[in-house]
């Protein structure tokens, strides 16, 4: 088995009566970077904190480079964390934070010093070495942090939200250069995120985490383009979710009565039964909005509210049960339209997603 | 360590107070009349002599000669700064531990027993002293619960009236005292830093010296200052649970300024020379924390 692989089997965990992880099974390959994604409560940091050994599992194993390492404590396992608040030692400067794993190894003075300048360099903080901890931004911080935690040489490095804490546009830089430094040292990095846009930039492959499930593990244009569960498409980017009835099933095609009952088509998720009551999803970008007389085919809806994104459109119809569909325009294709106009909302088949129930 | 400067700068002929030290005024006039006037005074009133009942101003080092050649001195003065150390590293390892407790594992009674600590404060001194000897008098609730329980059949002499009496009740006195700061630093610690250094190799043993000292070491400098001063500094709990051969230094200073045989220019003398050793002590002691929590 190769360095740096990650098996969860049949991890559950129990908090006296409360289940935070019910049955997790789940594996990361060696160089991979994995994103456990969910809502607060999911059950995502405490995986983590399984995984890290701060927590262990009610049952079920956790095995890391093939050995099972459930029953060790932290500080022999090989892995390292970095937290949403870095928690650098404050007492102790830039270079002693990055040297505190090596000094327990006893390394010698000149190789503990080699690391520490490497490390620097890797997370871009060269001369930062005799910094305090209080002299440094949020997101030197979080370099620190990083750096401290890589300096360990771990088979697994696990972040817990490490960027949750920064302002946005620091987010997004730090995302793209975190990713480049897993990509340049050929780690594994699993990362908990609540953040869909961050799991979507920064992952191989993510995993989507409700109720102390995995309910969906794929890379991010898998998920994003077929999200296996109601839940899956909701929680990444946005989609509109119209209840309706089958009419008409032949394969994966289905024809799903929606609004006043028209008919629409869409890819069944799961084989369905005609009449059984269904819910489809479809992007706001998707959604096509046709009007005049001669438009025939699709929703027909009455546009309530056109909202301008900047680089978009976005237009909120109202079809025949009171359901709110977005639909995401270029400007020019939005022109002319007012609050009030009788329209016709179209899609591609196969943009269309149909699943069997309603929504929870 | 830097000393706070009070900004006071000559300049020129003219005494002139930069403006960043204005606020420290009313600190410094209270310092200057309660604690700089008096301790200076003091020391002058050491190089003079008591001739019968009166001062006589002079420069001389009659007092600090008589200390420097007593044996009687010297003995008094190793003893409290043996009984001062003593009950300040048991009393600092056992207000680190109660305070690593509130913090970390009965966080919901923290407040609780700060706010027991307190009261405990509140209650005099004296009476806590004498709360100590019905607990450790030869008739007391030790020794006659020990002899109840059949463990003794002679009530324990050494409880009361002797160099162990004075420790564990000043330690019994400073426990609250040591316990409030050393907390309060604790509160910068988070359950991250701990995890962070115990993911990163270190053992529990070894997150204390790395960690826990270094980052509440503020907290536990100031619970030294204040055990082993006040314990070197005491006077009253030797003199009611010490016994006739547990008197300290305190003692021998406080008779010098009362009653009969007082004097005065010794008893700033035998002050100056107890402060200085303390003192000396005090730093020798954080410097030794520090070099044992750095690495």
């Amino acid at each position: 088995m190769t360095t740096g692989t990650v098996e969860v089997v049949g991890v559950q965990k129990r908090f006296g009566d409360t289940v935070a992880l019910e049955q997790v099974d789940f594996t990361v390959a060696a160089g991979e970077f994995v994103s456990l994604l969910g809502a607060s409560g999911c059950g995502k940091s405490t995986l983590l904190r399984i995984v890290a050994g701060f927590e262990s599992p009610s049952s079920g194993r956790v095995m890391i480079s093939g050995r099972d390492i459930t029953d060790w404590p932290p500080h022999r396992r090989p892995t390292n964390i970095v937290f949403q608040q870095g928690a650098l030692f404050p007492h102790l400067n830039v270079f002693d934070n990055i040297a505190y794993s090596l000094k327990l190894r006893n390394w010698s003075r000149t190789r503990i010093a080699a690391k520490v300048e490497e490390m620097l360099a890797l997370v871009r903080l060269d001369g930062f070495a005799t910094r305090g901890p209080t002299e440094l931004s949020g997101g030197q911080v979080q370099r620190v942090a990083l750096a401290r935690a890589l300096a360990a040489e771990p088979s697994v490095l696990l972040l817990d939200e490490p960027l949750s804490a920064l302002d946005q546009k620091l987010r997004q830089e730090m995302q793209l250069e975190l990713r480049g430094i897993q990509k340049r040292l050929g780690a594994t990095f699993v990362f908990v995120t609540h953040d869909q846009t961050e799991a979507l930039v920064m992952s191989d492959r993510i995993a989507i985490m409700d109720r102390g499930k995995i309910v969906q593990v794929g890379t991010p244009r898998e998920i994003y383009k077929r999200p296996a569960s109601i839940f899956a498409s909701s929680f990444i980017g946005q989609t509109n979710l119209l209840p309706g009835k089958t009419t008409a099933v032949a394969g994966t095609a289905v024809t799903v009565a929606v609004g006043a009952d028209d008919p629409v088509e869409g890819l069944a998720a799961a084989p369905l039964a005609i009449g059984a009551a269904a819910t489809l999803s479809v992007r706001p970008e998707a959604v096509r909005i046709a009007t005049g007389e001669a438009a025939v085919g699709g929703v027909p809806a009455t546009l309530s509210e056109i909202v301008y994104l900047g680089n978009s459109i976005r237009i909120g119809a109202v079809i025949g049960d009171g359901t709110l569909v977005w639909a995401d325009l270029r400007d020019e294709e939005a022109a002319g339209l007012e609050i009030g106009d009788k329209v016709r909302l179209t899609w591609a088949p196969d943009a269309a997603t149909v699943w069997e129930g309603a929504e929870r | 360590m830097t000393t706070p400067s009070l900004g006071v700068r000559l300049d020129g002929r003219r005494l002139r107070l930069g403006a960043a030290a204005r606020p420290l005024l009313p600190a410094g006039a209270y310092y200057a009349v309660f604690f700089a006037i008096p301790m200076a005074s003091l020391f002058v009133l050491s190089f003079w002599r008591a001739k019968g009942f009166d001062l006589v101003p002079d420069v001389s080092l009659v007092n600090y000669e008589k200390i420097a050649t007593s044996p009687l001195y010297h003995a008094l003065l190793v003893r409290t700064v043996a009984i001062g150390l003593i009950t300040s590293l048991i009393v600092v390892p056992i207000a680190f531990t109660l305070s690593y407790l509130m913090r970390f594992v009965f966080e919901r009674w923290a407040q609780l027993i700060l706010q027991l600590a307190l009261i405990s404060l509140f209650s005099g001194y004296l009476v806590r002293i004498y709360a100590w000897r019905t607990i450790l008098g030869k008739q007391g609730l030790l020794n006659s619960t020990l002899e109840w329980l059949g463990i003794i059949d002679q009530p324990l002499e050494f409880l009361i009236y002797s160099n162990f009496a004075t420790i564990i009740t000043l330690t019994g006195l400073l426990i609250p005292l040591a316990v409030l700061p050393i907390y309060s630093s604790m509160a910068n610690i988070s359950r991250d830093h701990l995890e962070v250094a115990r993911d990163l190799g270190s053992k529990r043993t070894h997150l204390v010296r790395t960690i826990l000292v270094p980052m509440a070491l503020p907290g536990i400098r100031t619970a030294f200052a204040f055990s082993f001063l006040l314990a070197a500094g005491d006077f009253v709990t030797p003199s009611l649970v010490g016994g006739t051969q547990g008197i300290m230094i305190g003692n021998v200073i406080a008779d010098q300024f009362r009653g009969i045989g007082s004097n005065w220019p010794l008893g700033g003398a035998l002050a100056f020379v107890t402060m200085a050793l303390v003192l000396v002590i005090y730093f020798a002691v954080i410097r030794a924390i520090r070099w044992v929590t750095t690495w």
